[in-house]
């Protein structure tokens, strides 16, 4: 019977004969209507450059395949007689590309209304709508012909497909591009998980914030470890139920930014799964911490364009980050692979009007240096390891999927054409290759006795042809070939009379009928005269694109290198110690390793330090801010419900925020990066020291004490934001939460010691227990005078401390409370009136509580101020006499001691951190300049240097900007408007909403 | 009978036996008051170390280092070792017109719809705010209150910050017309997480609505009703100035080009954050800038750390008329703090007495008020303040004694008063 079947094809064998793909694939359990014909056929392809695995090319080679898998493939296989032969004349095989990210086959998700603290889903599902773990991308997926024919066209055999809504967005199905059924393209369900920091068509406030996102990540993990054991006797929860069978599979990350991979890497360590990240293409600018951390990345290849900056003044709203991204994003794989990251690469992120260019982009890399070996590993065998289908996908070897394209030449030079694409044993045809190469020069005698040479040359599946008149007449005329038919239109000795010929190629002559313009009909026929020659390929134009330099981080006064000296001895300055010892003139100071070694009068300088003449500066300890939200993405608060203890600021830390180098320049060198005031209890907070160029890790102050923002008063009952619907909405609804919310982590604690793992573990109350134990510190935005009170009471009846009140307008009113509390003051030194709780708010504030005894600081929460906090320290001087000396520790030991950072931080003193700022003038005057700041020892900023950097950052405008007026599209006056970005400040009463930023 | 005072310092201890909890407008100046001993700021770039101020029915009488008559005055003040300021001007502020920034009901500075000329801040000025006496008494002692929405917003009016009651207290009324040039590109997103930036598609209407505007002004002869058109007459015979608030180098050029082909004779940039970009320019247009708060982030990411702070200086390198504005958030309260911007800019390069001058004869000047106001010269108004340090540092900015029209005034303020009840609550000193 199959031997019949045989027969039935071969006859059939020049026809594309497959494209009716479903007959091929019927499946035992679908009837046929009809005849069957399952094709169980041996095909070989000879003659083939085969690119079999990575690294292993074999020419004039041969690939058997049947029933959609490869049987054999390389060369001095024999071809068994009863095989289907196709001589592939020397062309290229490769194996298809593998897609990672894509929602191919799978429906948008509909955008749904309303707003709310509720989940609005129905069904035995996920508390959260951004979770939707128990979607299954295989149970929805249905082959679409028209998107399958473009995925082969850009070279893609096989596809990991996910529906891209929610933070969890589901089971990814592995399908294959072709045309046949669901049944016959699905290759395996439930493959992997789908993950992002986008809640999607979610309406639930929570996750209002990236950092609420990932706090809710790490929640539902824990969640789903819990419900396997215990928690499915409790309740069922079929999007936990799902998860749970996924956590030993691949999950597939769409963040979107360069951070977002590290931030999914913490999660994905702390529950041991693995992870293939989407990248943003900014990778390349934090290379070697993506290698270090063994990140698998798939890269995308959407560059950005050049903006038209033609006209100066537009020109001005580029940032140098822009123009620098612009120039290096397309040797982003070249820079990765240079770091030794091995990475695959996606077509997702092009716009769709780009996805056609998915190969013109590929060459764009490879041209600019990454090696084409390693473009075809990362489009083929790289993805399919990741997913663990290494021998079935990415590569021509027995056993695997007979997936394969076939193309003219090497794809990766812009003159190859892809023919065919082959999808489990299945032809696609792509561009028809002519049986009859028509190329070379013929010579046409028309009725008229004009003697023309036509001149065929180019592609040989689309060749063009130049009509030239032997007496150099003009001459004009058309032609096309398909097949091995020719048409040429041309014109006659009269320009009026115009010939029609239609004929049959050979290689030696063309011939056939012709119609001239009185409809009268002739034979003619055209000899070669001369062979087709290739012309000689175009000057190659020399690639001398080379990626510019990468700074740390990649904005204007970034580092090349980021600075490392830190030795040094500062001479003959007047130290402002904030010790006991005061204020010490012409003393010395020496530091190294990032510890302040001596302090004293003629230092001897030793070997390898660096010796700096500081005669007629002030040296003092670096500025240390409580109150900041810099440096920080994506949301300052997570607004989504009134106790967010889970998040934490940590997670959302910004490296590349020039308001870093601005503080730097301020003298500020210690920040406490706040959660926001949207609710009572907020995120837990996160304290950097300003190491500029450092990745976010790296500005982490090390083994720092544990940190929470709570908020009372307007911001946390939604006065003057949001609907108004959330509890509390009175300041007597305030103590009740704390109450509540307190008494409930006690429970917790208590239930967790009795119950163990078998009692849910629930990360929002575990940090309420820390703060009850006394292991985690409060820092409080408060204004009126009965809730601050109120918070002491609250905590003194549960047994803690109220470390810090922030803000703190109406401290002065309850300092006597607050000092016998044992509360700190962290206060902003003028502010008033830009709410109803902040008219009682006095400038003296900072001035009473200090006198009162009260450890009193002076923040900024804001971005500008940071940069000026010694002259807001001056105002403790103006506003009720401070001496000069007690102000000054009120922006630097005062808050350390409130961050429990004075051991490290905060003054000056042998053994502690090099923290430190030279001023040209006292350090309070508004004369003065940060002159140079260090941070633990390290010259961050240096004004000299600085005078440099905008040197260097000008120059480098100046020279990316000469390239950019090159650019075709800038030329041409094509390009688009320049943009600029406006920068992040945060305050805290700001509700940030993560939501769709989705790059398609 | 004549009088002394000896300034001694912590005078706003001691002479606030009333506690008002704002402070009562002044008397009249009743004598003739003579000030010796201190260093003179006179605003206008100079300065006199050891000299004498005499002023008399609210004018300044005489300015030097040493009195011709001084018999004519009753009152004697020694301010040896202290310092005299003309009073600060505070130009394009809200202070006045609102009280609470996040309670609507006190907000009075946005009128609903793009153009609105007519309307006047005059009429809304509440020389009674609690903010007021705060910001005084930094030695902030005449304002500039102006309307801020829309594309016209609408007249503004100049106030000294003393009074019963707005036709008290101004200065003069109806000084300019307030006008929001309208950007090429605005900002997508809001503030806290901003997108990219758009193209403003309406922007060509707009600015032929405003061409239409003023070409319809410009012609109006009152035979029929229209209060807009009225309103902006005294445009095109220089009686009121065109204040336009515009930032980006490009549409600086573009908006002044505009207005002065439109026949608009005197008109001020107000923003000006790229003005240094285009000083040349500005010079040879003699328009005048006030600037936008020095104590800014950079406008664009790229700039210098302190480019803002800078911008003043390069004005002044620039020979470019200027002032210096507390425009933005946390206007109303924190303009207190215009002295500071001053200190600030000169640690950026201005010279002490550049700096005095920019934040009074220069926006004095700016303002067409410096036939009365801005410096210390005989003829002028006795507008001024005794601060026993440099009162461009917070550090020693002690305002002593201040004087509006020659009115002493009250330094108190609701602060001052709670300051007071809760140093004595808790007994300190």
């Amino acid at each position: 019977m199959s031997k019949i079947k045989s027969v039935v094809l071969k006859g059939c064998l020049s026809v594309v004969l497959f494209s009716v793909g479903i007959a091929a694939y019927a499946q035992s359990t679908f009837p046929v209507n009809g005849i069957s014909s399952e094709d169980k056929s041996l095909y070989a392809l000879t003659n083939a450059r085969l690119f079999i695995e990575p690294g292993k090319v074999e020419t004039d080679a041969v690939l058997l395949f049947s029933e959609g898998k490869i049987v054999k493939a390389g060369k001095g296989i024999p071809v068994p007689k009863h095989a289907v032969v196709t001589d592939l004349k020397g062309a290229f095989v490769y194996p298809s590309f593998i897609e990672l990210f894509s929602d191919y086959g799978i429906d948008s998700p509909k955008e749904e209304s309303g707003r709310g603290y509720e989940s609005i889903r129905k069904g035995a599902y996920a508390w959260n709508d951004a979770l939707r773990s128990d979607f299954r991308a295989a149970e929805h997926f249905n082959p679409d012909e028209e998107k399958a024919a473009e995925w082969r066209k850009l070279g893609f055999g096989a596809v990991l497909t996910h529906r891209r809504n929610g933070i969890l967005r589901g089971a990814g199905a592995l399908v294959t591009t072709g045309n046949g059924s669901a049944n016959t393209e699905l290759l395996e369900a439930n493959l992997s998980m789908g993950a992002s920091f986008q809640k999607g068509t979610s309406k639930q406030n929570y996750p209002g914030s990236l950092t609420g996102a990932i706090a809710l990540l790490r929640q539902t993990f824990y969640d789903a470890e819990w419900y396997a054991v215990h928690g499915k006797k409790i309740e069922r929860n079929l999007s936990l139920e799902s998860l749970q069978q996924f956590m030993k599979k691949p999950f597939l990350f769409e963040g979107i930014d360069k951070y977002d991979l590290l931030r999914f890497k913490k999660i994905a360590d702390e529950f041991k799964l693995t992870f293939i990240s989407r990248g943003n293409g900014d990778e390349y600018q934090r290379a070697e911490i993506i290698k270090q951390e063994g990140i698998r990345v798939a890269l995308p290849l959407n560059f950005p364009q050049a903006p038209d900056v033609n006209d100066p003044y537009d020109a001005l709203r580029v940032s140098l980050a822009d123009l620098k991204h612009w120039e290096n994003a397309p040797f982003t794989p070249l820079l990765l692979h240079n770091a030794g990251v091995e990475f695959a690469l996606t077509s997702q992120g092009l716009k769709p009007a780009d996805r056609g260019k998915f190969m013109e982009r590929i060459r764009l890399i490879v041209k600019n240096g990454y090696p084409k070996e390693k473009a075809l590993a990362s489009l083929t065998a790289l993805p399919a390891s990741w997913l663990g289908y290494e021998n079935q996908l990415g590569v021509l070897k027995a056993g695997a999927l007979a997936n394969f394209f076939i193309a003219t030449g090497d794809i990766f030079e812009d003159s190859s054409v892809m023919v065919s694409h082959w999808i489990q044993g299945v032809k696609y045809s792509l561009n028809e290759i002519p049986e009859t190469d028509v190329r070379g020069t013929f010579s046409l005698t028309l009725p008229d006795g004009k003697a023309i040479s036509v001149k065929v040359k180019g592609f040989i599946q689309n060749p063009k042809a130049d009509f030239s008149a032997v007496d150099s007449s003009k001459v004009t005329g058309t032609f096309s070939v398909s097949g091995s038919r020719v048409l040429i239109t041309v014109s006659g000795k009269d320009s009026a009379s115009v010939y029609r010929l239609e004929g049959n190629a050979t290689s030696e002559r063309w011939q056939g009928k012709g119609l001239d313009s009185q409809g009268k009909l002739f034979n003619w026929s055209a000899p070669k005269t001369e062979p087709y020659q290739a012309e000689k390929p175009k000057e190659k134009e020399e690639n001398t694109r080379k990626p510019g330099t990468v700074w740390y981080p990649q904005v204007a006064y970034g580092f090349e290198e980021i600075p490392s000296t830190n030795r040094y001895v500062l001479k003959n300055g007047t130290l402002w110690t904030g010790e006991k010892e005061g204020i010490l003139k012409e003393t010395d100071i020496q530091f190294a390793d990032g510890k302040i070694e001596k302090i004293g009068k003629n230092l001897t300088t030793p070997k390898g330090y660096t010796e700096v003449d500081c005669r007629n500066t002030y040296i003092t300890a670096g500025i240390v801010d409580e109150h900041s939200h810099i440096a920080l993405t994506r949301g300052v608060n997570e607004g989504g419900t009134a106790n967010s203890a889970e998040v934490s600021m940590a997670d959302v830390i910004n490296a590349d925020d020039m308001n870093i180098y601005r503080h730097l320049a301020g003298g500020v060198t210690t920040i406490h990066q706040l959660h926001g005031s949207a609710n009572p209890i907020g995120g837990r907070s996160s304290i950097l020291k300003l190491r500029w160029g450092r990745s976010p890790e790296e500005m982490k102050f090390e083994n720092a004490p544990g940190f929470i923002k709570f908020a009372l008063g307007e911001n946390v009952k939604q006065s003057n934001w949001g609907e108004g619907s959330r509890y509390p909405q009175t300041r007597l609804g305030v103590e009740q939460f704390f109450y509540d919310q307190f008494l409930k982590a006690r429970q917790y604690e208590q239930q967790r010691k009795a119950g163990g793992a078998s009692v849910r573990r629930d990360l929002r109350l575990e940090v309420l227990v820390d703060i009850l134990n006394g292991k985690r510190f409060i820092s409080c935005h408060s204004y009126v005078q009965s809730e601050i009170n109120m918070l002491m009471k609250v905590a003194d009846s549960l047994g803690f401390t109220v470390n810090t009140f922030t803000h703190i307008l109406e401290g002065y009113k309850v300092a006597d409370k607050m000092k016998a509390h044992g509360a700190n003051a962290s206060t902003f030194s003028d502010w008033w009136a830009y709410k109803f709780e902040v008219n009682d708010a006095i400038p003296y504030n900072a001035t009473i509580m200090h006198k009162m005894g009260v450890n009193t600081g002076i923040n900024s929460d804001d971005a500008e101020m940071a940069r000026r906090l010694n002259q807001e320290a001056a105002k403790a001087v103006k506003y009720g006499g401070v001496s000069q000396e007690e102000a000054w520790k009120m922006v630097t030991l005062n808050p350390a001691k409130m961050l429990r950072i004075d051991n490290r931080v905060g003054s000056l003193k042998a053994g502690k951190d090099a923290d430190i700022v030279v001023w040209s003038r006292e350090p309070l005057s508004i004369y003065a300049h940060a002159e140079k700041t260090f941070v633990d020892g390290v010259l961050y900023f240096d004004r000299e240097r600085d005078a440099e950097l905008r040197k260097t950052a000008q120059a480098e405008r100046n020279r990316i900007i000469a390239l950019m007026l090159n650019d075709p599209a800038v030329k041409g006056g094509k390009a688009q408007k320049p943009r600029e970005k406006k920068e992040h400040l945060y305050h805290c009463d700001d509700v940030h909403e993560e939501g769709e930023e989705e790059h398609e | 009978m004549k009088k002394y005072i000896i300034l001694m310092g912590c005078v706003l201890l001691i002479t606030h036996t009333v506690k008002a909890q704002i402070p009562y407008p002044a008397k009249t100046q009743d004598a003739p008051i003579l000030i010796t001993g201190a260093t003179i700021h006179v605003g206008n770039g100079t300065v006199i170390e050891k000299g004498i101020i005499g002023f008399e029915n609210g004018k300044i009488t005489e300015v030097g280092e040493r009195s011709t008559n001084e018999s004519r005055y009753t009152l004697n003040i020694d301010a040896t070792g202290k310092h005299i300021y003309p009073g600060f001007i505070l130009p394009n502020t809200i202070l006045g017109l609102v009280e609470i920034d996040a309670v609507k009901a006190s907000r009075d500075y946005e009128e609903i719809g793009a153009i609105n000329p007519s309307v006047r801040t005059l009429i809304g000025f509440n020389p009674e705010s609690k903010i007021i006496p705060t910001v005084r008494s930094n030695g902030v002692l005449i304002c500039q209150s102006a309307p801020r929405s829309g594309l016209v917003s609408g007249t503004s009016s100049i106030f000294n910050l003393d009074g019963w009651n707005w036709e008290d207290a101004v200065l003069k009324a109806d000084d300019g017309i307030w006008f929001n040039w309208p950007a090429e590109r605005y900002n997508t997103g809001w503030w806290v997480e901003p997108g990219e930036d758009k193209l403003n598609e309406k922007r060509k209407s707009q600015l032929e609505q405003v061409q239409l505007l003023l070409e319809r002004a410009r012609v109006y002869n009152h035979e029929t009703v229209d209060l807009n058109l009225a309103s902006l007459k005294g445009l095109f015979d220089g009686s009121q100035r065109a204040y336009i608030e515009v930032n980006r180098a490009k549409e600086i050029k573009e908006a002044v080009l505009f207005f002065k082909k439109l026949g608009v004779q005197k008109m001020v940039v107000c923003g000006g954050a790229e003005s240094h970009l285009v000083a040349d320019f500005l010079k040879q247009e003699s328009v005048p800038v006030l600037l936008e708060r020095l104590h800014a982030l950079p406008f664009k990411s790229d700039d210098p750390y302190d480019l803002p702070y800078a911008n003043a200086y390069l004005l002044q390198q620039a020979g470019v008329l200027y002032g210096l504005s507390y425009t933005g958030g946390m206007e109303a309260m924190g303009s207190r703090n215009l002295p500071f911007l001053a200190g600030t800019a000169i640690r950026m390069g201005l010279t002490y007495e550049e700096a005095v001058q920019s934040i009074t004869l220069n926006t004095a000047k700016i303002l067409g008020i410096d036939n009365r106001c801005g410096s210390l010269e005989p003829g002028k108004e006795a507008t001024l303040f005794i601060s026993s340090g440099d009162a461009l540092d917070m550090i020693s900015n002690q305002l002593e004694m201040a004087f509006i029209q020659g009115r002493s005034i009250d330094l108190g303020s609701h602060q001052v008063d709670l300051y007071q009840r809760y140093m004595q609550k808790y007994g300190l000193k």
